[in-house]
């Protein structure tokens, strides 16, 4: 036994110094994450607007176009429950937040917890960057070796010697101002489709409370909340579960009702072409312009 | 808890730590062991802990009172009997319960009437076919006087729960595990070690092998109505490919983490793409499933021994019955028949019984003739996965369709070379160790024999699981 624990470690040794290392240099190694939990640290009492969400407001919104000060905190399948957690964080800071956007996308109601994704290793940013201690220590969602794949992707990002932070200055995720089109046909719709709808509602009143939880803070603080369903193609709306868009709406019914809220509904606006998509259900960084611009207006207008 | 997560890393050294160090008596080691298997299995869901308890409990007692009937044969066959009801109506009630009422539900409807049946919203438990075919297999051997009752509940239900092989097999007889748990475990170096690498080949093959070929499948599958027939058929190979490495991968990390623990589970899995013929692929395959059903189905029907009709009918009810095992659909019935089919053709021209030796043993390359019945087999078997995989019969036959049209020429659009490539350094890795336990059970004749020398492939095939492991997939066999 003696000799086989001997052996071991001095076999693990080369090993579980490359893990600690490894996971030592890509907690430093820049991304959206990091860079928004910074700015939020030293810039949160300036903001006026403040973006959460998915990707459909990271790609979608451009803070730049936005009539206030105005920052996106919001990044790829987060979910809504760190929405509220980051929102909630700086409550402290916040002298000027006026204004708070949150998306609701066709999947929002039913989707599954942050932690019952394929993109947990997701929460591992939270954790680490935004501080926001969720989970043990001794939990996975502390290290980002625990999940291989984006472990690996940030270990080549340094190799590669890229420093980008997947957005640019305002958080905005359209950093290299991409006008690359992808495929918006019916095929991507379906796969889109299939991938956002959720036949099980095991989620369905969390989400509800979360986003309730967002409202009553906004309430508290006098600060306006803006419900936002972005722009979608035709090839990804037409073929939506009607159920399930049923649910979206009459959820926004139903909170609109308790606390003071704008809806802007744009699932179906046909303002929108195929040029302002980069897939049929995000926008591409043109039609993020054009996007905000109308937000604009359209929350001056309400 | 998966195998290959974060959390296991940290419960098996800890684990094996308490085991040999502070447990001192094989009595204490059995009852850490039940704690340690059901924090295991309880970390997917508490509730399952009741169930797998209830079902643990009910066959210990059965085994008793088995055993206190001695020459009441009557009683004990009532006993045996109802044991086995219970726990098939356990599994019956979370795996089956809505596949019937649907079929039922549909019969009606093909006569106008309509049922206002309940559809119960059942969380299958995650292994509940395999440790209530464990169970059942005790209380049958106790009730054939194959194995004495156990009258100890803590060494019983560390055998119904040993974590290693709880959720997704091997599924182990009482006859090879029980008394296992009835001695002093002895720590054996070299078998902790060969364990230990037994283990890391199986993670190659679920991390690096089953897990990109799934990424590429599964892509292919949800699309299939768009594809050519050329990718269409890698499809269905990456599924081939995906499903033997995503379980045998589980049982050799099974295995492997037993061995730490001074238990040895039997093979599941002995390099089945090699078969000859469908027959010995089935000896190859999931062979603890099979000769599950061989010795408490196939068996007790007859067997081999009467008439060629009986065994061929035999021979469908256990395939058909494995097919319903695997899930609650009519897909997988139609896999099992299809392979009762096979299997019928092999008696029938009277070859089903061949090629029990290891192909080519001690040459480098087999002959042609055995290459070309590899093949044949293998396509069959391919051709098998695809009825496997689909969601419906009618997905299957599009499915199959798909591949046989004038497109099957067409090879553009294909992006699933990378597994494709991991598939064949496993295939070639495996041919050449094909008369081992496992693929990195190492001889000590060559090169092999320099501690250098195998670090270096250790360190090799880590860097291999870190650089190209593929997106955390779950175990195709948890579904069962």
């Amino acid at each position: 036994m003696k000799r086989f624990l001997y052996t071991l470690f001095i076999f693990l040794i080369p090993a579980l110094s490359v893990i600690i290392a490894g996971e030592l240099i890509v907690r430093n190694v820049p991304n959206e994450y990091k860079y928004k939990a910074d700015w939020m640290k030293n810039n949160a009492n300036n903001v006026e607007i403040l973006i959460l969400g998915t990707s459909h407001s990271f790609y979608g919104i451009n803070p730049l176009y936005l009539e206030k000060k105005a920052f996106s905190v919001a990044c790829s399948d987060q979910s809504l429950h760190y929405d509220y957690l980051i929102l909630t964080k700086y409550k402290q800071k916040y002298k000027h937040l006026k204004q708070v956007i949150l998306p609701i996308s066709y999947f929002t109601i039913p989707w599954r917890k942050a932690e019952d994704g394929n993109d947990w290793w997701r929460i591992t940013n939270y954790q680490v960057y935004y501080q926001l201690h969720e989970h043990s220590i001794f939990s996975k969602y502390n290290y980002f070796i625990s999940c291989a794949t984006p472990f690996r992707e940030k270990l080549l990002k340094i190799l590669k010697n890229n420093t980008n932070t997947a957005c640019d200055s305002l958080g905005f995720g359209w950093y290299t101002k991409s006008t690359k089109l992808l495929d918006t046909t019916r095929i991507a719709g379906i796969s889109w489709v299939k991938m956002h709808t959720v036949k099980n509602h095991k989620y369905v009143n969390n989400n509800i409370k979360e986003i309730e939880a967002i409202a009553h803070f906004c309430k508290q603080n006098n600060i306006k909340l803006i419900l936002v369903t972005t722009p979608t193609y035709p090839t990804y709306y037409t073929q939506l579960d009607k159920e399930q868009l049923k649910l979206m709406f009459s959820t926004v019914k139903t909170i609109k009702q308790k606390y003071p809220l704008i809806y802007l509904n744009y699932l179906k606006d046909s303002r929108f072409t195929k040029d302002d998509f980069s897939d049929c259900n995000h926008l591409s960084y043109k039609g993020a312009l054009k996007f905000t611009q109308i937000l604009n207006k359209d929350i001056k207008n309400e | 808890m998966l195998f290959n997560s974060f959390e296991f890393l940290l419960f098996l050294p800890i684990v094996f730590l308490l085991y040999w160090f502070v447990f001192p008596s094989h009595k204490w080691q059995n009852l850490f062991i039940v704690v340690a298997s059901y924090i295991f299995y309880g970390w997917w869901d508490w509730r399952f802990l009741l169930l797998i308890a209830f079902t643990s409990f009910c066959s210990y007692e059965s085994g008793i009172l088995i055993e206190k009937n001695d020459g009441k044969r009557n009683k004990q066959k009532l006993i045996s009997a109802l044991n086995i009801i219970l726990n098939l109506f356990l599994l019956g009630v979370f795996k089956y319960y809505n596949f019937f009422t649907d079929n039922i539900e549909l019969l009606f409807l093909k006569f106008g009437y309509k049922l206002d049946w309940v559809t119960l919203d059942v969380i299958l438990p995650v292994g509940i076919s395999f440790y209530t075919f464990q169970a059942l297999s005790y209380t049958i051997d106790v009730y054939q006087h194959k194995i004495k009752a156990t009258h100890n509940i803590i060494e019983f239900f560390a055998f119904i729960s040993f974590f290693p092989q709880l959720v997704a097999g091997p599924i182990e007889r009482a006859t090879n595990l029980l008394p296992q748990f009835q001695k002093k475990r002895v720590f054996k170096y070299n078998h902790a070690v060969d364990g230990l690498r037994q283990m890391l080949w199986g993670f190659f093959k679920k991390m690096v092998v089953a897990d990109s070929c799934a990424g590429v499948a599964n892509d292919i599958w949800n699309n299939f109505s768009t594809q050519s027939g050329f990718i269409l058929l890698m499809g269905g190979l990456l599924f081939t490919f995906q499903i033997y490495c995503d379980f045998s991968g589980y049982s050799d990390i099974a295995i492997g983490t037993a061995r730490l623990l001074g238990i040895n589970l039997m093979r599941n899995f002995n390099f089945p793409y090699f078969s000859r013929s469908i027959p010995e692929f089935w000896r190859r395959w999931h062979i603890s499933l099979m000769t599950w059903f061989r010795d408490y189905i196939y068996f007790p029907l007859g067997g081999s021994r009467c008439a060629k009709w009986k065994i061929i009918r035999n021979t469908f009810i256990v395939f058909a019955v494995s097919g319903l095992w695997h899930g609650a659909n009519w897909t997988f019935v139609c896999w099992g028949l299809y392979h009762a089919i096979l299997i019928s053709l092999y008696l029938i021209i009277g070859i089903n019984t061949k090629n029990k030796k290891i192909v080519a043993f001690g040459k480098w390359f087999p002959s042609l003739k055995e290459l070309i019945q590899m093949l044949i087999t293998f396509a069959f078997v391919l051709f098998g996965w695809i009825l496997f995989r689909a969601e419906s019969i009618k997905h299957a036959v599009d499915y199959i369709c798909g591949i046989f049209s004038i497109s099957i020429f067409d090879i553009s659009g294909f992006n699933g070379t990378k597994p494709l490539i991991f598939a064949l350094i496993l295939i070639l890795i495996e041919w050449f160790q094909r008369d081992k336990q496992h693929a990195l059970q190492l001889s000590h004749n060559n090169l092999f024999r320099f501690r250098l020398f195998r670090w270096f492939t250790y360190y090799g095939i880590i860097g291999l699981i870190f650089l190209y492991a593929g997106g955390n997939q779950t175990f195709i066999y948890f579904q069962f």
